[in-house]
């Protein structure tokens, strides 16, 4: 089922669908096909962190919202 | 920033027997270049402390080169003021590049350099943060990597100088191998065969590849240091942890500093300045020279009292804590916790980074908002930093100031700046145009700082202190004795009165602070420890510092980095707002004290 990064379930292992064209996204290794886990997300409008091979990374709200994932069996 | 030799100049591009050091951010890079060079430049523990490039020299089997200190890179396609100087140094035809992979997170670093190697430059590898990668519990097969990607490798750990030696043999071994043949491209402005000729997910899909063949994940428990930087991380307790380590941060500051005041520098001033006292009334000197020199506001009296004694002990402690604090990496996870504060302000939870930057001091952290990627961030963190954020000087001598007072007003005093900060990010970013780009940012492991590294840093930060503040801070002294001793303040004081004494409610004689805090912004406090204010003038006086002109050195950075009409904006608006708001507070508690 898809989802946006920012609603996302914490905890789990999803595939990557469509990231909006920004290229510190590309850049940093989101693109579409990874497999990234969704570890945090911060209320009152904050970011969400996943981690991403041996990388943890933040992503602001409006940004995460945009990115469409698909969960993975683990 | 002088002694940093931080370049500029355009010219740097054309110089010849370039060696770049390139890698992703937050590698240790600028922990090589210290280390090769001699020159000392600031590393931390989070992606983007060095912002532009640097240059030194570097020996390498007997003939010299220059090194540059390129800032870090995600990909070599620009997408940040920082990251385009790391493009135009790999199109500036460099003789070799030493790239510093992160072990930590090798898949990263082997999708940059493969996109490096593509440029047809020699290329060493060094395999830095091994130590790390080891405490995770990773085995990397070095000679695979080095076979895969075509170049020599050699495992380091910078900090600790761990695979120095090797890295100049390497190097030495591959200019070796340039001089039998000619360089491949002797301009590269006029080819288009290197760089960018694959797409980036190309360079990913074969990084992930060699990254699955070299690393061997042999799983490790978590260590204390790993778990305790993702519960940093987390909502709860990361929010919790965060705010202890902020009071606890400043609870050394505010308190040891104190401490090292009154046990330590204020005995030793006094010292000092009773032994002036004595060698001058030896002399038979006229009365207004014996003034200017140890007077009240004489110059052998108030360097010491408020430079020494006043400033220094809190510089010494906020330079302690700071670099913990940077290397460590715990200012990122902040940056990521409080993001949503700071989105409502109008900015993310990044620029955090570069407004802490500013409790030191506002240059660095004017440079520092290079990394933000749009021009109105750059100019929105630049107005908090110049109007609301006091650098340490400053708060050294407001702490001096109002908390032998009351620990109450020092509270009062930081509250109405906490209240200008929120209003002026809120005002700047209704009013500039463009926009605010959401946060995107990699968090990086905890460490814990090396302990030599990290006293050097402190070093480094106080002697740089030393040598930028003093000139300017002795300028202040000088122009404030011959002021106060001559008799001069009095016709200034005359001039300033309506404002000084009508609007502000303050003694004539705290021109001084208005003339002095141009020039530094501790200036502006000093002269009111004298003057015996009551608890309403101490307010008024302390607000009116606390918003007034950030500083000639600031003013420099900002004509610099801008354009002068931002640094005069920034001046005029300091300037107006301190008065008005120092006058408004003023009279409005005046009021409320006449009703009740």
């Amino acid at each position: 089922m898809e989802k946006t990064l920012y609603s996302a379930e914490n905890g789990k292992i999803y595939k990557v669908l469509r990231v909006p064209k920004i290229e510190l996204l590309s850049s940093i290794g989101i693109f579409k096909n990874v497999t990234i886990k969704k570890e945090n997300s911060y209320r009152l409008g904050g970011p969400v962190s996943i981690s991403l091979n041996t990388r943890k990374i933040a992503i602001g709200k409006e940004i995460a919202s945009k990115i469409l994932v698909e969960e993975v069996e683990a | 920033m002088s002694c940093h030799e931080l370049l500029e100049d355009k010219k740097i591009l054309k110089i010849d027997n370039k060696i770049l050091i390139m890698g992703p951010p937050n590698v240790g890079k600028s922990v090589f270049f210290s280390g090769f060079t001699n020159i000392h430049v600031m590393s931390s523990n989070y992606a983007g402390t060095t912002v532009s490039y640097m240059k030194g020299d570097y020996t390498v089997d007997g003939g010299r080169y220059s090194l540059i200190d390129v800032p870090g890179t995600y990909s070599l396609s620009a997408t940040s003021e920082a990251e385009a100087v790391a493009v135009q140094f790999m199109n500036s035809n460099p003789l070799a590049v030493l790239f510093v992979f992160n072990a930590a997170d090798l898949e990263g670093s082997i999708k940059l350099a493969l996109e490096v190697l593509d440029y047809g430059i020699p290329v060493v590898g060094a395999l830095n943060l091994s130590d790390v990668a080891q405490r995770q519990g990773k085995q990397i097969n070095v000679s695979l990597l080095e076979k895969e990607l075509g170049m020599p490798i050699v495992t380091t750990v910078a900090v600790k100088r761990i695979g120095f030696s090797e890295i100049t043999k390497e190097l030495g071994e591959e200019i070796k191998k340039i001089g039998d043949k000619q360089t491949a491209c002797p301009d590269c402005s006029k080819c288009s065969g290197c760089g960018n000729s694959k797409k980036i997910l190309d360079y990913w899909e074969r990084a992930k590849e060699i990254n699955a063949r070299v690393v061997k994940d042999i799983n490790k428990k978590p260590s204390k240091l790993d778990k305790f930087g993702d519960a940093l991380l987390k909502p709860w307790p990361g929010i919790l942890l965060a705010i202890l380590i902020i009071l606890v941060s400043l609870g050394i500051v505010v308190g040891a500093g104190k401490a090292l005041r009154a046990v330590i520098l204020l005995p030793f001033v006094n010292f000092i300045v009773e032994m002036f006292e004595k060698l001058f009334s030896n002399f038979n000197m006229p009365e207004i020279l014996h003034n200017v020199l140890i007077g009240n506001y004489g110059i052998f009296r108030i360097s010491f009292e408020w430079i020494l004694a006043l400033v220094m002990p809190y510089v010494i402690l906020f330079q302690l804590v700071f670099s913990f604090l940077e290397d460590s990496g715990i200012l990122p996870r902040m940056a990521v916790l409080f993001d949503n504060i700071m989105r409502k302000l109008g900015v993310q939870g990044g620029s955090l980074i570069n407004i802490m930057l500013g409790f030191g001091c506002a240059v660095p952290a004017i440079i520092g908002t290079r990394t933000a990627t749009t021009r109105k961030e750059r100019l929105i963190v630049t107005s908090i930093v110049c109007f609301s954020v006091p650098c340490i000087s400053q708060t050294g001598a407001l702490i001096s100031l109002l908390s032998d007072f009351s620990f109450f007003m020092l509270l009062a005093v930081f509250a109405t700046g906490a209240a200008v900060f929120v209003l002026v990010s809120i005002i700047t970013s209704k009013i500039l145009k463009g926009k605010v780009d959401p946060l995107v940012i990699e968090i990086p492991n905890l460490l814990m700082p090396d302990r030599r590294t990290y006293f050097k840093k402190f070093f480094v930060r106080v002697k740089q202190f030393l040598m930028e503040a003093e000139g300017p801070m002795l300028i202040a002294v000088f122009l404030a004795a011959l002021l106060a001793e001559t008799g001069l303040l009095d016709n200034a004081s005359e001039v300033l009165k309506p404002v000084v004494s009508g609007w502000l409610g303050l003694p004539p004689e705290a021109a001084l602070s208005l003339i002095l805090g141009i020039i530094r912004r501790e200036m502006s406090v000093a002269p009111l420890l004298e003057m015996n204010l009551s608890a309403l003038q101490m307010y008024v006086g302390a607000v009116v510092s606390l918003l007034y002109i950030p500083c000639l050195s600031v003013f420099g950075i900002l004509a610099k980095e801008f354009r002068t009409r931002v640094a005069v904006a920034i001046v005029v608006g300091t300037t107006v707002s301190a008065i008005l708001l120092g006058g408004i507070l003023n009279h409005v508690i005046l009021f409320i004290q006449s009703i009740f």
